[in-house]
């Protein structure tokens, strides 16, 4: 089963982002999910699942940094540098993505 | 020469031949009817359905990641069971109630020893059908009932050299990706237990890939089409073609599948769903390999 993960106008719910995540936290990676790029793209393998994802070009440059740095404060701000966008619309974006990795048990979010 | 080795049946005669030149090894087969397997291989795996029968793993560790390159044993219900035994490199069989030399040359080209060749890490299996154009490998992957023997049929008819017609071993040499040919034998019909007629048309040589080709059905009469795929899109190709797929297996087959991805091309190939259509299919693919 392959399912594609849209990164771009995801469906947003600020009290609910609020509540559950914010910038602080830090992304551990499912010790189960194995990722491997292709093509500038990021494929994804749940071995628990047995789902395979894609993702797009920004979604890969989100993975990439969140393998690289260790809050996501940090991610934020390698990206805030890598693209033309405001701050609040980013933070909401990078939020968004990181939380539908997490419905998709990608990742978890260390607790505050 | 089977994935480039030879098997020397000590005790079946109809199946003899002298080994080929250039193999990588031969691999006595024997005949063994006091194998008990029950006293040593106490892991059991439950039945599963193969080729309209039944078979099972049993080995003496559950396979993993450290425990692959061990000895084990398929058991095929009622017909046989092949054993391969590590420390004498060699595979020995016992005799069920509808054994026949055919059936035994079955099991171990089709299924046992890809099998093998897999848990030893000799090569990677993908369950394809492959000829070459132009004296380069290209593959041909599908869904089930997807069109792989249809389609490697029809390339054979038409004078092409076959690799596969049902699995193909890849091994990575250097940076390249090289088809490692199956068995010389092609089945166009859907029986089982069979592997069809000989082919006199077989390459035994290792080449590198020179694409992989995804056929997908569409309508009788629609455009018969040919685009190149990227990213995920890609790494299906792959994963449809999955021969083995233990556990154990899946992170490796990812990393070097996914790898595979990034060297060799994958076109998505449009089949109008008529069999009138398929010369149309064939030239469109053999002008593209060109």
């Amino acid at each position: 089963m392959f399912l594609e993960i849209p990164y771009i106008n995801t469906c947003y719910n600020p009290t609910k982002k609020e509540k559950k995540m914010n910038l602080n936290q830090k992304v551990i990676f499912a010790d189960t999910v194995f990722a491997q790029e292709v093509d500038g793209e990021m494929v994804l393998l749940d071995m628990n699942s047995e789902n395979y994802f894609g993702l797009d070009e920004v979604g890969t440059a989100i993975w990439q940094a969140i393998q690289e740095k260790e809050t996501l404060k940090e991610v934020f701000e390698v990206l805030l540098e890598q693209y033309e966008v405001e701050s609040e619309v980013l933070e909401k974006d990078l939020l968004g993505f990181v939380e539908k990795l997490v419905e998709s048990g990608l990742v978890e979010v260390e607790k505050n | 020469m089977i994935y480039q080795y030879h098997f020397d049946f000590k005790d079946e005669k109809v199946l003899q031949s002298d080994p080929p030149k250039n193999i990588r090894g031969i691999i006595p087969v024997i005949e063994d009817p006091q194998m008990v397997l029950s006293e040593t291989f106490q892991t059991v795996y439950p039945w599963m359905p193969a080729s309209g029968m039944e078979i099972r793993y049993i080995s003496n560790l559950p396979f993993s990641k450290e425990n692959h390159d061990i000895s084990w044993a398929m058991e095929i219900r009622d017909v046989l069971t092949l054993f391969w035994s590590k420390e004498c490199g060699e595979i020995r069989y016992k005799k069920g109630l509808k054994y026949s030399a055919e059936r035994l040359q079955f099991w171990l080209y089709h299924t046992f020893f890809p099998v093998m060749l897999e848990l030893r890490g000799i090569y990677h299996i993908l369950h394809v059908g492959s000829v070459e154009i132009v004296g380069k490998p290209v593959l041909f992957s599908a869904h089930s009932f997807g069109g792989k023997s249809t389609m490697t049929d029809y390339f054979i008819q038409r004078g092409h050299t076959m690799l596969s017609d049902d699995a193909l071993g890849i091994e990575k040499i250097g940076t390249q990706y090289h088809a490692i040919p199956s068995y010389p034998f092609h089945r166009p019909y859907r029986k089982a237990e069979e592997l069809g007629y000989p082919v006199s048309s077989f390459t035994t040589e290792s080449k590198p890939v020179q694409a992989v080709y995804l056929l997908e059905k569409s309508e009788p009469d629609a455009t018969v089409e040919i685009v190149e795929l990227k990213g995920i899109e890609k790494f299906k190709a792959f994963h449809y073609s999955t021969f083995i797929d233990l556990d154990f297996m899946k992170r490796e087959r990812f990393d070097f599948f996914t790898k595979m991805a990034k060297h060799v091309p994958v076109y998505k190939v449009m089949i109008p769903w008529d069999l009138d259509r398929l010369p149309e299919v064939y030239e469109k693919i053999v002008h593209w390999s060109k």
